[in-house]
């Protein structure tokens, strides 16, 4: 796995494994014979409840309207996940910059006592990531460290999948991620689409439901199919397209009727989604994605969790320290937090939870690239008004002594520990169902919305 | 004799897709025929000489993706073609990361003058050219520290798959590697072997204790431990199938394809062979397997309507289909996602995937006015005698111009209404035949299927 610098459109990412892992042959023992069944089952399971017929034709786009989701109300909470591809240094996010080992492992890319923005004397924050370091005065930030699992797992691609799957129970009938399970448990869940929104990106594995299904919004839309609703043999052209699917058997199998139900998707979809793309929008890719993810809450379709994701971490040569590539990567996503954070209206504000996760951290030990290899654990950030601000976890320490596994740092909190956090606490939620055990809650959030 | 619904499927999943004439010409002779005319030699090309001229890197990339895409609608081996997107896959490299498209041709071209040759001779090429050594940081690796990405890759991704390897295995494989670069005081940077960097000590390697060298890494696990062997004509096995039929293979099958494989030590036309004349291939599970990748709709769309992705080089313009708008379908050539390449089937459709499809054919097929496409076949039709029928038959004409001999009856009769509806409402639509029914049957189940 490599990664470059963030360019706009990196795609240079781990997740697209992870997001497709729960789909590949071998892990559908379960599906139908000979078929692939993923995403698909949801469909599967409306034909089986109402019959081939089932799926009622719309004729007229205006009925489409019927599958809005519920839109939100002041206690609903909203939750937005940065996902940091590449496995983000954790140590250089945020930096121990009371232990010596610190530097005498990374001479060349080691942030400066000096130069962090302290928290407390062992404690500091990339000096990139000042606004969220005002934030976190403000008492707004949860910072949790030494978050993972054990044993690790160095490849980005199983171990995002871990993150992503987020499941610690005995077995998992089907291939579904955290958010995805707890979807499923919404009203009509197997019909809504825009409960779970992902930017600019297939869907990844945890966004991934049994009955409900995630949808993609890409980051541009001037001139997309479907946007334009004001001529009468355009809008009759996306009901075609739509009514692929309103036999309910494209005669091709199962995923022909994917095909089908994609599309019949992508023209509700379009047709709802305009006024969130209207006015200027920032140049970088990330925060241009923190920027549509405000603007998909302020117009209120409903949307209950929102993916983005910011690629390019994999730091194996040149990452830098202060500057450097990592240095602006911490600069993206703090442009992009403070960017969401300015959009989104007061309205929604209080509601709105966000939290970052990366499938691992990096080693401590610099490589003779002036990078660093695959790591285990790393901090995860939990941003909002609700939340309860301060350090969480414990900082791993450096020194040889206290590294296991080929050099690398222990974890103290398990990732899902995190999810069962957020889950209980924010989204009232039953974590023990959705992550098949119980974990140990933190105390950093204040009161669900 | 295969019946002709056999043949059109294994035309669109060893290559894309075929004519009528091919079609039927195909089913009157046996299988094995056809699949060994398929499997014949392979065909070199011509290197383009844009790789050579005084342009940004990027138009480099932007033309070779274009020629590779006209390649595929051309060529007359177009299982190579074919082969040849799947082993960038397997062995994906970005040119984000390489920056060099003299490198990503030489790895390209690779892949297609081997690409059913020795699966081990293949692994032992890619891995010292310079592009993969810079892709996976082996460019620089040396002993001082190792790097363990190349290293990782070639096991977990390459050869093996997951779970059959230790993180030590990883650590002595990229202690082997060490010094394996390249010299990049030329340009296009090539590769060089530096003793100073190469680990010249004992390592143990899956319990071996020996001076290992990198390649001696790659003949251990494909040669040399019988074991690990098996394992990967297995791993490989499955990834062929999911690659050209998508759905979930019998044990049965696999253990086909991989013994075969084996007992050619690792040849990759005979699994092919297999493959191609397994009875599950044609199973209508298999043929309902995979949807079509990207590149291969619009490969067809390319075919059906004659015009080309690339842009010509002397005015007057004839119409060519522009490739902006591409990368957001998921599938860019030569910047795979990550180097786990693409993956299949749902992978193409998301609300985002799908949605860039429309957008592109939604924006391009504009130029076919140009060409006057569809206009015998569809408006003139329309504007002839024949009462209602004349709407079956220009849907059909339509569909069969896009390869769809034989449509379902969901899309066959959803497109004749819409035909009928659309020109008795309308006076004039011979602006727009072309443009809407391309559309509509681009996006159909039936084509976007592979």
């Amino acid at each position: 796995m490599t990664m470059t610098t963030p360019a706009r459109h990196t795609r240079a990412d781990s997740a697209h494994h992870a997001r497709v892992a729960g789909t590949t042959p071998e892990r559908r023992r379960l599906s139908f014979p000979g078929a692939d069944i993923g995403l698909s089952r949801r469909r599967f399971m409306q034909l089986g409840a109402a019959g081939a017929g089932g799926l009622a034709m719309t004729p007229l786009l205006s009925h489409l309207e019927a599958f809005a989701a519920p839109a939100l109300g002041p206690h609903d909470p909203i939750l937005v996940l940065v996902e940091l591809d590449g496995g983000n240094d954790g140590l250089n996010t945020v930096c121990p910059i009371g232990q010596s080992a610190y530097y005498a492992k990374r001479p060349n890319i080691a942030i400066p006592a000096n130069q962090a923005l302290r928290i407390n004397s062992a404690t500091g924050l990339h000096p990139q990531l000042d606004r969220i370091k005002f934030r976190y005065d403000s008492g707004k930030v949860a910072v949790i460290r030494g978050v993972g699992y054990n044993p690790p797992d160095f490849s980005h691609f199983s171990s995002m999948a871990y993150w992503m799957q987020g499941w610690g129970g005995t077995s998992l009938p089907y291939p579904t991620g955290w958010i995805g399970r707890w979807a499923d448990g919404l009203p009509n869940a197997a019909k809504e689409s825009l409960y779970q929104v992902v930017l600019d990106q297939s869907v990844p594995l945890h966004h991934v439901g049994v009955n409900n299904q995630a949808s993609g919004l890409p980051l541009w839309v001037g001139g997309a199919f479907g946007m334009d609703r004001d001529d009468a043999w355009e809008r009759r052209l996306y009901q075609t397209v739509a009514n692929y699917a309103a036999s309910g058997n494209s005669g091709l199998g199962a995923w022909g009727n994917e095909i089908a139900a994609t599309g019949k998707q992508l023209v509700q979809i379009t047709g709802k989604i305009g006024a969130a793309y209207t006015g200027e929008f920032p140049d970088d890719y990330f925060v241009r994605q923190m920027v549509l993810a405000a603007r998909l809450i302020n117009i209120n379709l409903g949307i209950r969790v929102i993916t983005a994701r910011i690629g390019g971490f994999d730091n194996h040569s040149g990452q830098g320290g202060v500057a450097g590539d990592h240095a602006d990567l911490m600069k993206s996503l703090d442009d992009g937090i403070n960017a969401f954070f300015q959009t989104i209206s007061p309205t929604f504000k209080r509601q709105t939870l966000v939290m970052t996760f990366s499938e691992f951290g990096r080693r401590p030990e610099q490589n003779a690239d002036n990078g660093t290899d695959h790591g285990t654990s790393g901090p995860v950030l939990l941003i909002g008004d609700l939340v309860k601000g301060g350090l969480y976890g414990t900082q791993p320490l450096v020194s040889d002594s206290q590294l296991v596994d080929y050099g690398n740092l222990k974890s103290f909190v398990d990732f899902r520990s995190v999810y069962a956090t957020v889950l209980r606490k924010w989204m009232r939620a039953d974590d023990r169902e959705i992550l098949g055990r119980r974990y140990e809650l933190l105390d950093c959030i204040t009161s669900a919305p | 004799m295969p019946t002709e619904t056999a043949i059109t499927h294994l035309y669109r999943r060893a290559g894309f897709g075929a004519d009528l004439a091919t079609i039927q010409a195909k089913a009157a002779q046996p299988l094995a025929t056809t699949v060994g005319e398929l499997l014949d030699d392979v065909v070199d090309v011509t290197r383009p000489a844009f790789l050579d001229a005084d342009i940004g890197d990027w138009e480099k990339e932007y033309a070779l993706t274009a020629w590779w895409l006209d390649r595929m609608a051309a060529s007359t081996k177009p299982l190579q073609e074919k082969l040849t997107l799947f082993w960038h896959s397997h062995f994906a490299t970005e040119n984000e990361k390489v920056g060099d498209m003299r490198l990503m041709w030489d790895q390209n071209n690779l892949f297609r003058l081997n690409c059913m040759g020795n699966f081990r001779q293949l692994v032992h090429d890619m891995s010292l050219q310079p592009a993969m050594l810079v892709y996976l940081d082996g460019a620089y690796n040396n002993k001082y520290a190792p790097n363990e990405n190349f290293a990782r890759e070639l096991m977990e991704l390459f050869t093996l798959g997951v779970n059959q390897y230790t993180q030590n295995d990883i650590v002595a494989a990229a202690r082997a590697w060490t010094g394996h670069n390249i010299d990049d005081d030329v340009r296009p940077y090539t590769y060089v072997f530096n003793a100073a960097y190469h680990d010249d000590a004992n390592k143990t390697f899956m319990g071996q204790t020996r001076n290992w060298d990198g390649p001696g890494i790659i003949d251990y696990l494909l040669l040399e431990n019988a074991t690990k062997k098996s394992v990967a004509a297995h791993y490989m096995a499955r990834k062929f199938w999911a690659f050209f039929a998508g759905s979930t293979p019998t044990d049965a099958t696999i253990d086909a394809m991989a013994a075969d494989f084996l007992a050619n030590d690792l040849n990759v036309k005979e699994m092919l062979r297999t493959m191609f004349l397994r009875g599950e291939f044609y199973q209508s599970y298999a043929r309902f397997g995979l949807v079509s990748n990207p590149a291969e709709w619009v490969v067809r769309i390319s075919k059906a309507t004659g015009i080309p992705m690339s842009e010509p080089e002397v005015d007057p313009q004839p119409p060519h289909f522009h490739l902006w708008g591409l990368e957001d379908t998921g599938m860019q050539l030569f910047e795979p996602p990550n180097v786990a390449g693409w993956k299949n089937n749902a992978y193409w459709l998301g609300t985002t995937q799908y949605w860039a499809r429309a957008t592109w054919i939604w924006g391009n097929a504009w130029m076919l006015h140009q060409a006057d496409f569809l206009r015998a076949e569809v408006f003139d039709v329309l504007e002839g005698a024949g009462g209602d029928a004349r709407y079956a038959t220009a849907a059909d004409n339509a569909l069969a111009k896009f390869g769809l001999y034989a449509p379902t009856t969901n899309t066959r009769n959803l497109l004749i209404s819409y035909l009928k509806r659309q020109y008795e409402t309308s006076g004039e639509w011979d602006h727009l035949a072309w443009l809407y029914t391309t559309q509509l049957i681009t996006l159909s189940p039936d084509f976007m299927m592979a």
